[in-house]
């Protein structure tokens, strides 16, 4: 979950009103949010990632402003069409074909309003825009730019401007191998015959979205007065939405928000649209939702203001940031918010059906009870483990087709999940090597192999087997079969011992459990030269079995 | 304990030993348990060798009635090679008597005529020549003169007192000459030797009437012949000591996890559920897009899903289109959808299923009837690093209800009706979202002892659009609770490599204690 950061005081001043800790983390519990640390002059707080509007202080604060009542929302509008341009080329096609900008005057901004900006920028691109992929923010101080601007895509080599950061120049190429933050995004231009770029009517380069801004006209200072913001995107919503966040912050800084104009080739729009989208919600469908037995429509309305909502001419306005309505029932989900869940009194309408678990679980948990009788211990191991102790350890080596390998994985060790269960059971012995003896484990749970035939959606299935060791100086062949011999009667199964070898087990002390001419698994004493590998210094007899074959 | 409840409690061997402690006025005098062991010879039939005697004290210490303290003690036993030689003699001895009744002149072959074993004759020969009893010449062996029998006497002595005594051993033997000699030929052996100095406590000393006049007539272990012989009838029975402590005993258990495992399914059926399962290895489509979770979403990332790298396949393409027409445009169910393009590739990806809602999907695109009720507890998994915490796997509990009516109340209701069965009574609910529930509530529990909420599970509303490709028409409501977390609550566990995979402790699955199903 996305955290964001924010200075005590900032919120306090922002909000016009002091909380306490425990009121904000309250508070936050009853938003849908969690206060995840607390330092003596900075909260961290999780922000709930379908609200990027709230990464931000401004953001947040506002939210609570309306939530708690301090403030109604407002309607956020456009202060001026300014005469900006941009134009889009349609060489961007298939790279990066979306733009959407506007101007803020009137900003005084402080150093630490600047490192919220960029600070914002990083958290969106970071969420919602996906890690600059579907769309990307860039903001200059307008007075360097001279419009109108020209978005469009040049061949890398023929790209030359100052990367923000760099001393000289650089080309395309040079900023994707050699720039830093080149190198980190090169992969969202992987590829790509031409790059984006914006371009003044100077002709200078303003920036390579979505990769980095020019040193020269995209730096933006304490000193900068006014901001021409733009958003670059592979999804058009996105950067509709990304831009609707920002103007409506720039606004709460206290700037005045001026519209751009975009020229694509066939239409033209203005942004920031700021639209309030209005939205149909029955104060009944709210009532079958939350279960609150009397909701009225002056009710419904007051929780939507707390939530930001705009009620004008009885419709529901969503605002412009509020990128994350996009059904009624997320409205729905807003005034149970309001509400609060305390104030949800749990029922239980009465719902008749009749309970069932599967017939194969009720004849495993059966075989757990006849071998917890045989004084066995359960085990319950892990399903991700490594070839090293499923296979290199116990000599044995199915093809590598049959069973599932995992790459990538963070947990050290983990490359496949298990094919089959012993090799986990012995690695529980050795682990308990040192524990008093005799130590008898079993475990009746699943393994991933593929299916016999690939016609499974899946490919690979689960197989139920069953498997047991036992360890201790007297222990031999004949104990593990009596313990076999006599489960599988229990069940109702006439099971045949045949010989056979395998590399796991002794030459000559190693058999295949056979039922009804079917082969199900095997028993044997553990060869030595497997028990060394695994560390462990007593004899142990084992047997695993597939149970699929006989009860799935 | 009453002193006639003790009386009750002694064996036969018990009373002999407090007997024998009196009249070796053992609350004067220093006695020792060498002391009270039976001469081999002594008639009796009560058994009274080291082992008889040495248990028998540690149960009258454990009855108050002596006192028992240890100390290392050097012994020098007999060897069974010296009993021999107390029962037929010196080898030296036998092989000169046997040369004597051969007459003169024997060939030194011929010696193995002589009933001595390989080594004994070395010794005899050896013995015989340096006492100048023999010689050898020629391969005949001559007797010189007559045997002597006084130099052998001294150690013939001493082993003959060290046999006779009750042990077989004495603290010392005073020539040191015939020690030497007794530990060179291996007819003793130096040992050291635990011994147990009693003395009698007031306790005893109190009952030393009522001890020796104790009638030994009672019946000890009731055995098979006492029953059928009906040797009990008209007789008494000694009393065990049953407040005593006993040794460990281990036995076979069901895993830890299970336990809960078990119970969970327990009340889930109790509640009406019926349960699903499936395989680990599914297809991003009933992972993700069957239940609306957009194609950009952070969870489907390789860095957090594992990805197999080989695709499956989709039979049911009608399903396949009304998934996408959801995803970009929202259908028929008053969305906008996602807005963006849905690429059907991507969804045939195998993955481990990194949740088991896609079972819950699985089950309303294979039709439902409502009112229904399902759940499941299976293994998921997400790519994460192993701590104290985290496994890469863990286990979750699904369930869901289709019926009419439903609100978010119910569902509340639902989860603290399984929670109080559980033994979690104060929860709460916090909003929170997930991409195909909506709305959704995370549920906190109250740790009684860290004193603090924690989030055991996630529930919620199916979103209209995750329902819409089914034709679902009455509202679900579902949740995904955390097993492990559950399990770690109830055994008070603070790291969860104690409680599932290979490291889990054997003592910890022999000794762990029956949770309460409390926190």
């Amino acid at each position: 979950m996305p955290i964001l950061d924010i200075k005590k005081d900032k919120l306090s001043e922002l909000l016009g009103k002091k909380l306490n800790d425990k009121q904000l983390w309250e508070l936050l519990f009853q938003f849908g949010m969690e206060l995840d640390s607390v330092s003596d002059d900075e909260y961290k707080i999780e922000i709930t990632p379908d609200r990027p509007d709230l990464l931000s202080s401004y953001g947040l604060a506002r939210a609570i402003r309306y939530y708690l009542d301090i403030e109604n929302p407002k309607q956020y509008k456009v202060d001026e069409k300014s005469d900006w341009v941009i134009k889009v080329d349609q060489s961007l096609r298939g790279i990066r074909p979306y733009i959407g900008g506007f101007l803020v005057k009137g900003l005084k901004i402080t150093e630490e309003q600047l490192k919220e900006m960029i600070y914002v920028q990083e958290k969106l691109h970071d969420t919602l825009c996906r890690g600059r992929e579907a769309a990307a923010i860039g903001i200059y101080p307008s007075n360097k730019i001279k419009p109108p601007i020209i978005f469009t895509a040049y061949i890398p080599k023929m790209i030359k401007f100052i990367p923000l950061g760099a001393l000289k120049e650089m080309t395309g190429d040079d900023i994707l191998t050699k720039h830093p933050t080149g190198r980190e995004y090169a992969h969202l231009l992987k590829n790509k015959e031409r790059y984006p770029v914006l371009v003044d009517s100077k002709n200078d380069v303003l920036s390579m979205p979505p990769i980095i801004n020019s040193e020269t006209s995209g730096r933006i200072t304490v000193d900068t007065k006014e901001f021409f913001v733009e958003v670059t995107g592979t999804r058009k919503i996105t950067v509709m939405n990304v831009i609707n966040i920002l103007a409506c912050m720039f606004k709460d800084m206290g700037g005045k928000i001026m519209s751009v104009k975009i020229e694509y080739e066939k239409e033209t729009t203005t942004t920031p649209d700021f639209n309030y989208e209005s939205i149909d919600v029955k104060p009944e469908y709210v009532s079958e939702i939350l279960g609150i037995d009397k909701m009225d429509k002056k009710t419904m309305n007051n929780f939507l203001v707390k939530m930001g909502y705009i009620i004008k001419q009885n419709k529901i306005l969503i605002p412009p940031y509020r990128v994350d309505i996009i059904h009624p029932i997320d409205v729905v989900d807003d005034i149970g918010r309001a509400y609060t869940y305390d104030r949800l009194e749990p029922r239980m309408s009465p719902v008749f059906t009749i309970g069932n678990i599967f017939n194969q679980e009720i004849m495993i948990d059966r075989m757990r009870e006849i071998m917890i009788g045989f004084e066995f211990l359960e085990t319950f191991t892990l399903g991700l483990t490594s070839k090293i102790y499923q296979f290199d350890m116990t000599n044995y080596m199915p093809d590598s087709k049959v069973y599932v390998r995992i790459s990538k994985a963070k947990a050290t060790e983990v490359n496949m999940v298990r094919y089959w269960l012993l090799p986990e059971l012995l690695r529980s012995l050795s682990i308990n090597r040192e524990r008093s003896y005799p130590i008898k484990l079993f475990e009746i749970s699943d393994v991933v192999r593929r299916g016999s035939t690939d016609r499974n959606e899946n490919i690979f299935v689960n197989h139920k087997m069953f498997s047991f060791i036992m360890s201790g100086e007297s222990i031999t062949f004949t104990d593990t079969k009596r313990i076999l011999t006599k489960t599988m009667k229990l069940l109702g199964y006439h099971i045949e011992i045949k010989r056979m070898n395998h590399p796991t087990f002794i030459p000559g002390r190693c058999a295949n459990v056979v039922v009804d001419d079917k082969e199900i698994g095997f028993i044997g004493e553990v060869h030595p030269n497997v028990l060394e590998k695994f560390g462990i210094q007593m004899p142990v007899s084992a047997c695993e079995i597939d149970l699929s074959v006989l009860i799935i | 304990m009453e002193d006639k409840d003790i009386i009750n409690m002694l064996s036969r061997n018990e009373i002999e030993l407090l007997k024998r402690l009196f009249l070796y006025q053992a609350d004067s005098k220093v006695v020792t348990n060498e002391q009270l062991i039976r001469k081999e010879n002594e008639k009796d039939n009560v058994k009274m060798n080291e082992v008889g005697v040495k248990r028998a004290l540690m149960y009258l210490e454990n009855k108050g009635l002596v006192e028992l303290s240890k100390q290392n003690q050097v012994v020098y036993v007999i060897t069974e090679r010296g009993r021999k030689i107390v029962k037929q003699g010196l080898p030296e001895e036998r092989l000169f008597s046997w040369l004597r009744s051969v007459g003169k002149g024997v060939r030194v072959s011929e010696i193995s005529k002589a009933s001595l074993d390989k080594s004994e004759t070395n010794i005899a020969l050896g013995e015989l020549k340096k006492l100048g009893l023999i010689t050898v010449d020629k391969g005949f062996l001559t007797i010189k003169k007559s045997y002597d029998y006084s130099h052998a006497l001294p150690i013939k002595k001493v082993l003959q007192k060290i046999m006779m005594s009750s042990t077989g051993q004495v603290n010392d033997i005073k020539d040191d000459k015939v020690k030497k000699e007794l530990i060179k030929r291996g007819l003793i052996e130096k040992k050291e030797k635990e011994i147990l100095t009693i003395k009698l406590t007031p306790l005893s000393k109190k009952m030393k009437n009522a001890i020796k006049t104790i009638s030994t007539n009672f019946i000890d272990r009731v055995t098979r012949d006492v029953i059928i012989n009906k040797e009990w009838k008209g007789k008494s029975f000694r009393a065990y000591d049953v407040e005593s402590p006993v040794p460990d005993i281990d036995g076979g258990r069901k895993h830890p996890l299970r336990l809960v495992s078990e119970n969970v399914r327990d009340v889930f059926r109790e509640m009406g559920f019926q349960e699903m399962k499936g395989d680990w290895v599914d297809l991003v489509f009933w992972n993700m897009d069957a239940m609306f979770i957009p194609q950009d979403h952070p969870a489907r990332d390789v860095q957090d899903t594992f990805y197999l790298g080989i695709k499956g396949k989709i039979y049911n393409k009608e399903l396949v289109r009304k998934v996408k027409e959801v995803h970009e445009t929202g259908g028929t169910t008053g969305s906008k959808g996602w807005r963006f393009l849905w690429d059907e590739n991507v969804t045939k990806e195998l993955i481990l299923r990194s949740h088991t809602t896609c079972l819950s999907f699985r089950v309303l695109a294979a039709g439902i009837s409502p009112p229904v009720k399902y759940f499941s507890i299976g293994r998921v998994f997400r790519n994460e690093a192993i701590d104290k915490f985290h496994l890469p796997e863990f286990h979750q509990i699904e369930g869901f209800i289709a019926a009419d009516g439903l609100t978010m109340r119910d569902l509340f209701g639902y989860i603290r009706e399984f929670y109080d069965k559980m033994g979690i009574n104060k929860l709460r609910f916090k909003p929170t979202y997930n991409p195909y529930t909506e709305p959704s509530a995370e549920i906190f529990a109250y740790h009684n002892t860290l004193n603090k909420w924690i989030e055991v599970g996630n529930s919620g509303m199916f979103r209209p659009e995750s329902l819409a490709p089914y034709n679902i028409n009455v509202p679900v409501i579902a949740w995904g609770l955390a097993l492990e977390r559950l399990a770690m609550l109830m055994y008070n566990l603070n790291d969860i490599r104690k409680l599932i995979g290979h490291t889990c402790d054997v003592n910890w699955l022999r000794n762990y204690k029956i949770p309460e199903f409390k926190l």
